[in-house]
C-alpha cells in the first residue's frame, strides 16, 4: 500500500556543476563552467540571449535536445552524478532529481488532458499512488501553488487557463516530482508584471517552505534582485562572474556585469527622454572570438584581451571573476 | 493631400468613444485617446486589457463597433481616407520575426509600404538604403533575408518599414518586449532620436513601467477595456491615484536586493549560506 508522501521539509540538494562543456555539433555553446549551488538556495543565471543559459539549464536537467552533447565535465545533484547516468537510470532521475520549468508554459502542457490528471499521473508513476490518492495529491498540488478552487480547475483543460494559471500548473507538475533541484528558465518573461510578481512570490514561498534548490534563469536584473541568493553571469558560453547577490549589485568586478547593471539601473533612474545606457555591439552569434569573449565590446580591453582567455579567479570571499584587468578595475 | 489645414489646437490624432465587442465580450468600452504632434502617449495595462485591439482599430486593421478616429481633425471613414491615413501612420509590433514575411529580403520588407502607396518607382531603391541607414543598419545588404539578423536588427528593419512613408505617427505595440535589455536600450534610443529629428508622435504600448516613465509624455491606464487613469508620465509612475495603477507599480520588482518586496527577505547581516568550497573555480 502506498501512503501519500508527507510534505517535504527539505527537498533541495546541493548542486555541483564541474567544468561543464556542451556542444551542438561542432559548436561549443557552453565551455568549462563550474558552479556550486548550495542546498536550499537560489542561484540566478543571467546574461544576454545566446550566452548559454538555457544550454546550462538543459544540461543540468539532462534534457538537452537531440544533436546536443555534454562534451566535458559533470553535474551532480545531491548524491547523484547526473552526467554519469544512462538509459533507465537517467529516465528515472529526470524530473525527480531536476525539474525544468520552461518559459512557454502552454508548450509544456498536454492540451487534451485535464490539468488535474496531468499532475495526478506524475504521482501515479512516481510513487505508485492509486488513482484516488493521486487525484487528491493533484488537488493539493494545485492549492499549494495558489490556485483558487482547485477542484474546479483540476477538471479544466489547459486552454481554459490564463498564462499565469498555466505557469502555476506547470510549477505544480514540477513539484509533484518532488525534485531536488528546480530549474526555472525565464518562466515569467512572457507574463504581466502583476502575474510575474505572484509567481515570484509563490516560488520564494515554496522555496522557503520546502528548502528547494533553485536555478533561476533570467535576463532581468530586477528579478535577480528579488529572488537570488547567488548570481552567475554567463557570456559567450563562459562563466564570467559568480558571487552573492548583494556583492553582485554593489561590488560587481567584471566589466560585462558592470555594463549589464548600468543598463538596468539607468533604465530606472535616468530622466524622461534621456538616452538609455546601452552596451555597444551585440553578443557573439557564431561563437565567441578568441581571447576574452567580451573583448570586442569591452571598454577596458587591451591587446592581451584579444588573444588570451582570462581564467575565473577568486577576487573576494565567495566571489570569482574572469578578467585580466581586475586589479585595475576595482 | 488636399485636406484643409486643421484648426490650431487640433490634436494629431483623436479617438472618441471607441467600443469593440467580440461576441458577448466587450474588449473596449467607450475609450477616448488624444495624441499631439511630436508627443508620446503610452498605454499600459495587463494582457487582455485591450491595448492591441485599440492599436489595430486606430490604424484601421480592425473596425470598431462604434466611435470615431480623427486625424488632423478629419474623421477617417471609408476606404479612401483610410488608405490616405495609412500613409501617415507606421506600425511596429512586438515580434519582429512574426511581423515580416521571411521570403522577402529586408529591402523588400522596407519597400512594402512604399509600393502600397505608389512611392517606390521614384527613387525607391535609394529611399530603402537611406531608411536602413537611418535605423542604424549601415552597410546591411538590402538583398539579405531576415533570418540572417538578430532580434534587435530585425526590429530595426521593422522600424525602417514603419518610417518608409514618412509618417507623423508611429504605433509601437510592445516593440522591445522580446529583446535583451542592452538591445532594448538601443532600440528605445533609436525611437527617441527619430522622434526628436522628425517630430514623430508615438502611441506606445508596453508593460514595462520603467520604459513608460522614460519615454512618455502622457499615459493611459487600461483595465478590461476601460481607461481608468490618465495623466503625465510623472503623475502615473510617481503618484498614481487609481488602485489598479498602484497595483501595477507595486508589482515592479526591486532595483536592488536591499529593496526586495516580493521575494524572500534578504538578511543583510547574516549572509546566505555559502558554498563550502567556493574557491573551486580558482585555477590551481
Ligand atoms: N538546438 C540548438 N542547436 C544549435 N545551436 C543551438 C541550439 N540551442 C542553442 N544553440 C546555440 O547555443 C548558444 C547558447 O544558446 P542558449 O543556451 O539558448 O542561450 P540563452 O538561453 O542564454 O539565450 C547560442 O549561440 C545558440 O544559438
Ligand atoms: N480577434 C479576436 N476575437 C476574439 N477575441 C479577441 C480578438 N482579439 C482580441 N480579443 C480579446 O479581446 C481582449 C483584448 O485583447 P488585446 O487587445 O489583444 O489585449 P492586450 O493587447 O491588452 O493584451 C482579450 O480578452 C482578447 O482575448
Ligand atoms: S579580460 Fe579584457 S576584454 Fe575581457 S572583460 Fe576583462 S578587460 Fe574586458
Ligand atoms: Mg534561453
Ligand atoms: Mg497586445
Amino acid at each position: 500500500m502506498t501512503t501519500a508522501p508527507a510534505p517535504a521539509a527539505t527537498l533541495g540538494s546541493e548542486v555541483t556543476i564541474d567544468r561543464l562543456s556542451v556542444n551542438y555539433g561542432d559548436f561549443t555553446a557552453l565551455r568549462d563552467v563550474s558552479l556550486t549551488v548550495p542546498a536550499g538556495t537560489t542561484t540566478a543565471l543571467v546574461g544576454e540571449s545566446g550566452s548559454g543559459k538555457s544550454t546550462l539549464a538543459l544540461a543540468a536537467g539532462r534534457i538537452l535536445p537531440p544533436g546536443a552533447s555534454i562534451s566535458g565535465g559533470s553535474v551532480t545533484v545531491g548524491d547523484t552524478e547526473l552526467t554519469a547516468l544512462r538509459g533507465k537510470a537517467l529516465r528515472e532521475a529526470r524530473g525527480h532529481t531536476a525539474a525544468y520549468l520552461a518559459q512557454d508554459a502552454s508548450a509544456a502542457l498536454n492540451p487534451v488532458i485535464r490539468v488535474g490528471k496531468q499532475i495526478a499521473e506524475v504521482h501515479q508513476v512516481r510513487c505508485g499512488a492509486s488513482r484516488a490518492e493521486a487525484a487528491e495529491l493533484a488537488r493539493q498540488g494545485l492549492a499549494d501553488v495558489g490556485i483558487p478552487d482547485p477542484d474546479r480547475v483540476a477538471r479544466l483543460y489547459p486552454g481554459a487557463l490564463s498564462g499565469g494559471m498555466r505557469q502555476r500548473v506547470i510549477i505544480a507538475i514540477a513539484l509533484a516530482f518532488r525534485p531536488q533541484l528546480l530549474i526555472a528558465d525565464e518562466p515569467t518573461t512572457a507574463l504581466d508584471v502583476t502575474v510575474q510578481a505572484d509567481i515570484l512570490a509563490l516560488v520564494s514561498r515554496l522555496q522557503q517552505q520546502c528548502g528547494l534548490t533553485v536555478i533561476w534563469i533570467t535576463h532581468d536584473m530586477s528579478v535577480v534582485a528579488e529572488l537570488a541568493d547567488h548570481v552567475a553571469v554567463l557570456y559567450g558560453g563562459r562563466l564570467v562572474e559568480h558571487t552573492d547577490v548583494l556583492t553582485l549589485f554593489e561590488g560587481a568586478r567584471h566589466p560585462y556585469t558592470q555594463a549589464l547593471l548600468t543598463c538596468f539601473q539607468s533604465g530606472r533612474f535616468a530622466g524622461p527622454k534621456q538616452p538609455f545606457t546601452t552596451i555597444s555591439g551585440s553578443p557573439p552569434v557564431a561563437g565567441p572570438p578568441g581571447g576574452c569573449p567580451f573583448h570586442p565590446r569591452c571598454p577596458q580591453a587591451d591587446a592581451r584581451c584579444g588573444t588570451e582567455l582570462p581564467a575565473p579567479r577568486r577576487v573576494g570571499h565567495d566571489h570569482t571573476a574572469a578578467c585580466h584587468r581586475l586589479e585595475e578595475t576595482p | 493631400m488636399s485636406a484643409p489645414q486643421p484648426a490650431p489646437g487640433t490634436p494629431l490624432l483623436e479617438a472618441t468613444g471607441i467600443t469593440k465587442r467580440y461576441g458577448q465580450y466587450t474588449a473596449l468600452d467607450d475609450v477616448d485617446l488624444r495624441i499631439e504632434t511630436g508627443r508620446t502617449v503610452s498605454i499600459v495595462g495587463e494582457s487582455g486589457s485591450g491595448k492591441s485591439t485599440l492599436a489595430r482599430i486606430i490604424v484601421g486593421l480592425e473596425r470598431a463597433d462604434s466611435g470615431t478616429v480623427r486625424f488632423r481633425g478629419e474623421a477617417i471613414r471609408g476606404r479612401r481616407s483610410r488608405h490616405a491615413f495609412r500613409r501617415s501612420v507606421g506600425m511596429v509590433f512586438q515580434d519582429p520575426y512574426e511581423s515580416m514575411d521571411p521570403r522577402l529580403t529586408i529591402g523588400e520588407i522596407v519597400a512594402e509600404p512604399l509600393r502600397a502607396h505608389g512611392m517606390y518607382r521614384d527613387g525607391g531603391k535609394e529611399r530603402v538604403r537611406e531608411l536602413l541607414d537611418s535605423v542604424g543598419m549601415h552597410g546591411a545588404e538590402p538583398d539579405a533575408y531576415p533570418h540572417k539578423f538578430s532580434g534587435g536588427q530585425r526590429q530595426r528593419v521593422c522600424i525602417a518599414r514603419a518610417l518608409a512613408t514618412d509618417p507623423d505617427l508611429v504605433i509601437c505595440d510592445e516593440p522591445t518586449s522580446a529583446l535583451d535589455v542592452s538591445v532594448q536600450a538601443q532600440i528605445l534610443n533609436l525611437l527617441l532620436d527619430l522622434q526628436s529629428r522628425r517630430q514623430l508622435a508615438y502611441l506606445f504600448i508596453t508593460h514595462d513601467l520603467d520604459v513608460v516613465r522614460r519615454i512618455s509624455d502622457e499615459v493611459d491606464v487600461l483595465l478590461r477595456g476601460t481607461v481608468v487613469e490618465r495623466g503625465t508620465a510623472e503623475q502615473i509612475t510617481r503618484s498614481p491615484e487609481h488602485t489598479y495603477t498602484q497595483r501595477l507599480l507595486g508589482a515592479v520588482p526591486a532595483i536592488s536586493p536591499r529593496q526586495r518586496h516580493i521575494g524572500p527577505p534578504l538578511d543583510i547581516d547574516t549572509p546566505a549560506p555559502r558554498p563550502p568550497h567556493d574557491a573551486k573555480e580558482d585555477p590551481a
